[in-house]
């Protein structure tokens, strides 16, 4: 089942825009993904659960509740320009 | 460079040089984005001791510009280190490079990286391969004696093929990703690249092993994989992948199919028992297509975090919102964008059944039909790709062809299924190197050392640097 695709649209959902000349490029690029979607539907997929990660092997685990690994605050907020006391300064929201 | 000749070098003078050759190669080669003059002092004396290698640039360095080679983290330097560069500092190796990439390792070509395209040393107009191009291009030119890279589809095993250089994908989890920018969680490995299979099987015991920091870290016990190399393949069940072989129909394609099965002759005569297996191949010719849609969702959910906030480029805006979509929009190159709107796509609840679920069916068709003839062999064989490095200026050979999407994709399946992989050197086309490409079954990573390592002693092609471009 295709829909139409309004590239702008999702572009603004993931919060960039487009120039006319990537535009073009995305649109080319569509083209693409709707053959590839036509290859993935001649498969039969009825009954097929989704494989989501590679192995099944269990690694995560709840583990005891102890600090293990930390990273100080202030060294998490160097690489933000706009900081005060300890915190990340932008614009109001509510005006 | 082997291991076995640097380290016959002197200690400081080894890096030194090889930072040196990482300078000077840069102008023609574009291989580094970062180049770090090497710290000889307080270097702990490790199994690496002073052995000079690069990380590909979306890999976590404490303090170290980690760009993973896009606009929007120009500027981003981690506050912490990746698990892999700890292994390898506490093993006394040495960084001198952090190597070029494709944009957030999203691509096969090294093209699209904000610091520009990364050249083969084996013929400058051609494309390193990517999205590890940096990393491969520093081992095949000498600069570097290993680097570490990042596979998510066969960044590290197609360019180990066009560099004439050994290209290993463990298994899923093998190696801990804590600290590398992710591209698709389900698919990322860390693999790297080296001259040699042994010193391969070598890294890898230092590499792999369980970190509580990735959850996703395997706690399998990690084998001595180097003493355990050998290269009798004697009754070793090794399958052909048929539908790669048949895809093949241009002149190049056949040259290569040529070396390839003039190597399964060798085999043969070592003692390997070498069938053909045919794969269902309207699922095989899926591949790329389920590797599309799965990388570019999980991509679009990943890098959602990249909003020009917290680090990386922070251009300020009068709106929270225009903050982000001003980062964005500059901060992305085309090939990114247009992953993410694919991913942005099927990543809709309304579309998620028939794009990303889909995809993720076929996923385990295709894994369930691969690993059902796996299951009963040690390894299954193909040439890497069925193409040389392409031109720079080509304008790619996608097509919808069985060449293009199963022989230039076949290498993903490991990725899907999270198989230990690797790319030797086979042979040359056209002066040009083709590598062919081992799989075998999950943790069997020492199996697919000495089958790479029969194949490295039948074609005689190890330790061959190309530093005369």
């Amino acid at each position: 089942m295709k829909k139409e695709i309004n590239v702008n649209a999702l572009a603004s959902q993931i919060m960039f825009k487009l120039n006319d000349e990537q535009l073009i490029e995305v649109n080319q690029e569509i083209e693409k993904f709707e053959k590839y979607l036509d290859i993935l539907n001649k498969i039969d997929t009825t009954n097929v659960s989704e494989m989501i990660y590679p192995l099944d092997e269990y690694t995560t685990f709840l583990r005891d509740d102890e600090n293990i690994h930390i990273i100080e605050r202030d060294r998490l907020l160097s690489n933000s320009e706009n900081v005060i006391e300890g915190h990340l300064v932008l614009p109001k929201v509510v005006k | 460079m082997a291991f076995k000749n640097i380290l016959k070098q002197d200690e400081n003078k080894r890096c030194l040089d090889s930072y040196g050759k990482v300078v000077k190669f840069q102008e023609k080669l574009n291989a580094s984005v970062t180049m770090i003059e090497p710290e000889l002092e307080n270097v702990i004396r490790g199994k690496l001791y002073k052995i000079p290698y690069a990380l590909k640039d979306n890999i976590s360095t404490d303090g170290i510009l980690t760009t993973a080679c896009s606009k929007i983290l120009a500027n981003y330097k981690p506050v912490f280190n990746a698990t892999v560069y700890d292994k390898l500092r506490k093993e006394g190796a040495v960084l001198i490079s952090k190597a070029n990439m494709d944009e957030l390792a999203m691509g096969g070509t090294n093209l699209s990286s904000y610091y520009g395209k990364c050249y083969n040393p084996y013929d400058l107009k051609r494309i390193s391969g990517g999205s590890s191009g940096g990393s491969a291009v520093l081992v095949s030119s000498g600069a570097c004696a290993f680097s570490i890279g990042s596979d998510t589809g066969d960044s590290v095993r197609k360019p180990a093929g066009y560099n004439n250089i050994v290209g290993v994908k463990p298994t899923y989890g093998r190696i801990s990703r804590y600290g590398v920018i992710p591209y698709a969680s389900s698919l990322d490995h860390v693999a790297y690249f080296t001259n040699n299979v042994k010193d391969s099987a070598f890294l890898l015991e230092i590499l792999a092993g369980r970190d509580d920091k990735d959850p996703t870290s395997s706690f399998e016990n990690v084998d001595n994989y180097a003493s355990l190399l050998s290269d009798d393949i004697r009754g070793k069940k090794i399958l052909i992948f048929k539908n790669v072989i048949d895809s093949a129909k241009s002149d190049v394609a056949l040259e290569i199919v040529k070396h390839f099965n003039n190597l399964v002759v060798e085999l043969k005569n070592k003692g390997a028992i070498v069938e053909e297996v045919y794969f269902n191949n309207d699922l095989m010719r899926s591949i790329f297509p389920t590797y599309y849609i799965i990388s570019n969702c999980e991509a679009t959910a990943n890098h959602a975090n990249l909003d020009g906030v917290r680090y990386g480029s922070q251009i300020q805006k009068d709106s929270f919102e225009d903050i982000v979509i001003t980062n964005r929009t500059i901060g992305f190159g085309t090939n990114v964008k247009k992953r993410f709107i694919i991913g942005s796509y099927g990543l809709y609840e309304e579309n998620q059944e028939f794009v990303l679920k889909k995809a993720q069916k076929v996923r385990r068709l295709i894994v369930d039909e691969f690993l059902n003839k796996l299951k009963n062999a040690d390894a299954i064989i193909a040439p890497a790709s069925l193409s040389v490095a392409p031109l720079v200026d080509d304008k790619g050979n996608f097509d919808y062809s069985d060449e293009y999407l199963i022989g230039e994709n076949h290498m993903v399946i490991g990725n899907f299924a999270g198989l230990p992989s690797i790319t030797v050197p086979m042979g040359y086309v056209s002066n040009l190197p083709v590598g062919v490409n081992i799989t075998t079954n999950v943790f069997k990573e020492s199996t697919m050392f000495n089958i790479a390592y029969a194949i490295e002693n039948i074609t005689g092609i190890k330790d061959v640097i190309k530093e005369d471009f």
